[in-house]
């Protein structure tokens, strides 16, 4: 091997190595989003059951016997199983490429009959979106691949957002709640869904629940109150009460991994809005959605320390390129070594 | 001509007489009791068949506290859904927490083919900027047409 080969095979090598040791770096448990690498994916799909009420968490099926979505010109698609995949594609520094699909399953075009729905033609298994974007792991908002912004990627959060107030989804298609508290009329309107994220033992212990004893069932294991985080509703001043300030986003999330785990009522999100246009209230839902299919480890137990965003991603990064300078410094020296010692003969 | 004259409002009274005849004042409620609340769904109008719709329809979630709450004041969720219309879940909070105080939440759409009111009663308070609530009763559910 030539001298001349020596440098860009150093270079190579203390890439690779560097690239090494960010994703040892973010792999880590208790790191944030330790399990963000290309390949790992989550599956949500409705639950045969009921699941349990969580404070703060609403946990009902609404009552309702059917599944479906309305688009504003009145077509109307009933279903009766649903899944919401995302998977990672590709990490970068701060961002991930991620492929999201949502399938429908035994899918039929239907007509609204007196509260519910009427099946009119079968269309079978369908794909209602499937679509690769890029999601900023500080902002979690999240582009399309050539960079239109879309929204706010609903699938992940941040611990540093507990306690604060989050647009999680914009400009949905809804009623307006002011316009009833008012008036008793329904107004449709364009409105955010705005959440409170909050911890989930800390509500069950604020009203005298054990978090432990209280929480979900899934494929994975049961989730305790005390892992979760749940979004609570936003609400607004009117008159001497509150009322809503738009519709409701009742997901939960994973306090360790950071991810949702389970969600009640009707599903909308940016992507879906972006992709499927408006459709009105969002995806009804017979039953809550729950995780049952992921690769993701959920047996670490440490949450997340810090958040990872531009203004402390230099923990993460410091060290991984001291290491990589002490490699590329190391190759060097070896090959001057070598070269010096062929000279000498 | 004073025959036909008679015979024409005899024909229109019997005319009124029949459409009266075939409305109906109809209600339909639905009741949980929690450990500190109550909740109500509640709907009504005058139904006319034919044509099968219901006039005057009007549709309410209440919530009452029964008990001294163990937190702050109550909170009411509430959907509506009548022909087109569907509020989706909102909630409600009103200034409401000594016992027998009631707040509900109400429309009134007006002539329908159908109509359905969902709710649910708890209580709860803010922490900071998060608000936090439990459910008391179970959920109610009162539709006219009836289930």
């Amino acid at each position: 091997m030539s001298k001349a080969t020596h440098l860009p095979t150093s270079l190579f090598l203390s890439l690779v190595v560097l690239t090494a040791l960010v994703a040892h770096g973010r792999s880590q448990a208790g790191g944030w989003f330790y399990w963000m690498e290309p390949g790992t994916y989550a599956t949500l799909a409705m639950s045969a059951v009921k699941l349990p009420d969580i404070p703060g968490w609403s946990g009902s099926n609404l009552g309702r016997y059917y599944s479906g979505l309305r688009f504003p010109n009145e077509t109307q698609i009933g279903f009766r199983n649903i899944t919401l995949t995302w998977k990672v594609l590709e990490v970068y520094e701060d961002e991930a490429l991620v492929n999201y699909t949502i399938e429908l399953f035994d899918a039929y075009y239907a007509e609204r009959y007196m509260g519910t729905l009427k099946y009119v033609s079968s269309i079978g298994n369908m794909e209602l979106l499937s679509l690769r974007v890029l999601v900023k792991m500080d902002t979690l908002n999240v582009y399309s691949e050539n960079g239109t912004y879309i929204g706010r990627w609903p699938f992940w959060v941040h611990g540093h957002e507990v306690g604060s107030r989050i647009v999680m989804v914009h400009d949905v298609l809804t009623s307006d709640p002011k316009a009833m508290y008012l008036n008793g009329t329904i107004v449709i309107t364009h409105l955010d869904a705005k959440v409170g994220l909050s911890d989930s033992g800390t509500v069950a212990q604020s009203f005298g629940r054990d978090p432990e004893s209280e929480g979900i069932n899934t494929t994975f294991g049961f989730f305790s109150a005390s892992r979760l985080l749940g979004c609570t509703p936003v609400l607004v001043p009117m008159d001497s009460a509150y009322i809503s300030a738009g519709p409701d986003f009742p997901a939960l999330y994973d306090k360790v991994s950071l991810t949702m785990v389970a969600y009640s009522s009707d599903y909308i999100d940016d992507v879906v809005r972006f992709m499927v246009g408006d459709i009105y209230i969002g995806i009804y839902l017979e039953k809550p959605l729950v995780i049952v299919d992921s690769n993701i480890d959920f047996s670490p137990e440490k949450e997340p320390d810090e958040p990872l965003n531009s203004d402390n991603a230099e923990p993460l990064l410091i060290p991984s390129a001291i290491a990589a300078t002490v490699v590329v410094v190391s190759i060097g020296v070896s090959v001057a070594v070598y070269a010096w010692k062929k000279k000498r003969g | 001509m004073k025959t036909k004259i008679w015979a024409f409002f005899a024909a229109m009274l019997l005319m009124v007489l029949i459409s009266t005849a075939s409305a109906v004042v109809m209600w339909n409620e639905d009741n949980a009791l929690g450990t500190y609340t109550r909740a109500q769904a509640y709907v009504s109008g005058d139904w006319y068949y034919p044509p099968g719709e219901l006039r005057d329809a009007y549709a309410h979630v209440k919530g009452t506290v029964r008990y001294a709450l163990p937190d702050e004041g109550l909170v009411i969720r509430f959907r509506f859904l009548y022909d087109g219309y569907d509020s989706g879940d909102m909630y409600f909070f009103p200034d409401v927490d000594e016992p027998g105080e009631w707040a509900k939440i109400y429309i009134r759409p007006g002539t329908v083919t159908y109509i359905i009111s969902v709710g649910r009663v708890g209580y709860g308070h803010w922490q900071g900027e998060v608000f936090y609530y439990v459910w008391d009763t179970r959920e109610v559910s009162a539709s006219i047409p009836f289930d």
